[in-house]
């Protein structure tokens, strides 16, 4: 196992694949099922690409994720905390993470999560309305969002706008399908790439393929 | 005239309210109660929040928050005051509190976000699961019974009346009902523990056929209280598959007519979409009405829309809480299909 270019984020060649892992934050548990591997007394968790789209970006050969040690990070569609877990795991003690979830029945999972670290505050919100979250969370360093609805870079930029600090990053997870359900993927990307250029700076995108059909992430600049 | 010194910033936040002064350095922070938290998140003013605005009435105050209710623009904080609120509280200092206190919020919202229709679709889910469970073992019952006594099986199509006669008469019984005389049967014999071990599995599915009708019982008083005009027009089993596929009645109720027609035929909706070639499903679950399996072939089409209509009409009804209207929903479309009920 070694580290990679991202810290809290390492790597294992298993018959010749690239497994990704990060530190585990809590070690011990497991949040979803997924492998622990102990290494000179330091537990990691395996990182699945094809549950984490963040872990898929870095397997694509992302030079930046800008998910790292101390980072407070927004995550817009956090979901039952699959990938919060990990990102919990690398912004580390030092960092936080502000979960925001639309669904009471994924909710539920993220409090159980967040009961258990101590880096994560879970949020029941509509990501849509993020006024009606702004007492309930900081600035934030980095925006993620992975949200599949129609107008999820309207809901992006809404909420990079109000919340990233200035020169912050921001990652967004686009599913094809759910922009458009019949145009072709290279043309919804090639829309939603236009929209963002107009408003933030683009650094990297990449297609998610194999991991994630029909999925790019973007990662821009304010 | 207001100086630049003397502007004061109110900014309400999970921590409690700060008031800074124009450097954003801290005033005063005002305790807020969990109760609070609802009202700000719903963008309600507070009284807490009142209060500040009257205390500091006199100098030049902006409030860095969102409310419902318009109020002044001299009052409203700019892009950049809110970007320095929010930078402040992105400190070690105050980020066990945050989430302690979302932690708690959080617990809350799930708890309100119960709706009595939540019930309907576990109990509607749960009986598609009940069905392949009886069909898995039914399947297994009958494999195994057959080697003892093939012709019972084969005349007891119906699987309930199957598990009730095997389990209450005996294989000579059974064949004398279908004129077959006891040594002619295909069946071997078996001990009297090989026999209880099979009849153990017609025990569990006649269990689960009793299970499967007290969870219709159940899904129908549901149905008739959370959602009575969707039963009346719909019917309880399409009904709540309906429900079940839109995902909640409040879905349901903001669903156009035509997605309501599609509800169940995704897979061929998509095709379609995909392919002009391919031709557009007419219904999804609705197929399965008895409005549409009673109506000629080349009105399918047209009843499945007029019936979809009514369903829609029906699912706002029952949302809103209002009138029940049901029943002259039904009627007007056996009056437009002239179907006597």
């Amino acid at each position: 196992m070694k580290q990679t270019k991202f810290f809290n984020v390492y790597e294992q060649k298993v018959r010749g694949r690239t497994i990704l892992l990060t530190k585990n934050l809590v070690p011990g548990r497991d949040v979803y099922g997924e492998k622990l591997i102990v290494e000179d007394g330091i537990e990691y968790r395996e990182w699945d690409a094809m549950r984490s789209k963040i872990a898929a970006f870095i397997l694509k050969g992302a030079d930046q994720i800008a998910i790292k040690p101390g980072a407070i990070v927004l995550y817009l569609g956090a979901s039952t905390g699959t990938t919060v877990s990990h990102v919990s795991d690398i912004v580390g003690d030092e960092g936080f993470v502000f979960a925001v979830d639309i669904a009471p029945i994924t909710t539920r999972k993220l409090v159980f999560l967040a009961e258990k670290r101590g880096n994560i505050a879970p949020i029941l919100a509509d990501s849509n309305k993020p006024e009606a979250y702004l007492s309930l969370v900081s600035e934030a360093d980095v925006v993620f969002q992975d949200i599949a609805q129609r107008n999820q870079v309207d809901i992006f930029l809404k909420n990079v706008n109000l919340y990233l600090k200035e020169g912050g990053f921001a990652l967004l997870a686009v599913k094809a399908r759910s922009v458009d359900v019949a145009a072709p993927p290279k043309k919804v990307f090639q829309e939603v790439k236009k929209t963002l250029e107009q408003h933030l700076k683009i650094i990297d995108s990449r297609i998610l393929d194999p991991f994630q059909k029909d999925h790019i992430m973007f990662l821009c600049k304010k | 005239m207001h100086k630049k010194q003397d502007a004061i910033y109110i900014f309400p936040s999970a921590l409690g309210i700060f008031i800074f002064d124009a450097e954003f350095k801290v005033i005063e922070k005002k305790d807020i109660h969990a109760a609070d938290l609802d009202k700000m998140s719903s963008l309600e003013w507070t009284d807490s929040e009142k209060q500040l605005l009257q205390k500091y009435e006199d100098k030049k105050v902006k409030f860095i928050g969102f409310k419902k209710e318009h109020f002044p623009q001299e009052l409203s904080a700019n892009k950049e005051e809110f970007s320095k609120a929010l930078n402040y509280v992105k400190s070690q200092q105050y980020f066990a509190e945050f989430r302690t206190k979302n932690i708690l919020f959080a617990k809350k919202k799930v708890k309100q976000s119960f709706a009595r229709d939540a019930l309907l679709m576990q109990a509607a889910a749960h009986l598609g699961e009940l069905d392949k469970a009886i069909n898995t073992l039914v399947k297994r019952c009958r494999d195994w019974y057959e080697l003892y006594n093939p012709e019972a099986s084969k005349e007891l199509e119906d699987n309930e009346l199957f598990v009730s006669e095997v389990l209450h008469k005996s294989k000579r019984e059974l064949l004398e009902k279908i004129n077959i005389k006891y040594d002619e049967s295909m069946g071997a014999e078996v001990h009297k523990d090989d026999l209880t071990q099979i009849l153990e599995i017609a025990k569990q599915v006649k269990e689960l056929i009793a299970l499967k009708q007290n969870q219709t019982r159940y899904i129908e008083k549901l149905m008739k209280e959370i959602c009575p005009n969707i039963q009346a027009v719909a019917g309880t089993v399409i009904g709540a598959k309906l429900i079940v596929l839109a995902g909640s009645l409040k879905r349901i109720s903001e669903l156009p007519a035509s997605t309501i027609q599609m509800l169940g035929a995704e897979k061929a909706l998509f095709r379609h979409i995909r392919n002009k070639k391919s031709l557009p499903p007419k219904y999804g679950v609705l197929h399965e009405h008895p409005f549409i399996t009673q109506a000629k072939k080349k009105d399918h089409g047209k009843v499945a829309r007029a019936l979809a209509d009514k369903i829609s009409i029906a699912a706002k009804v029952d949302y809103f809480k209002g009138k029940f209207i049901g029943t002259e929903l039904k009627k007007a479309l056996e009056k437009k299909f002239g179907i006597r009920a």
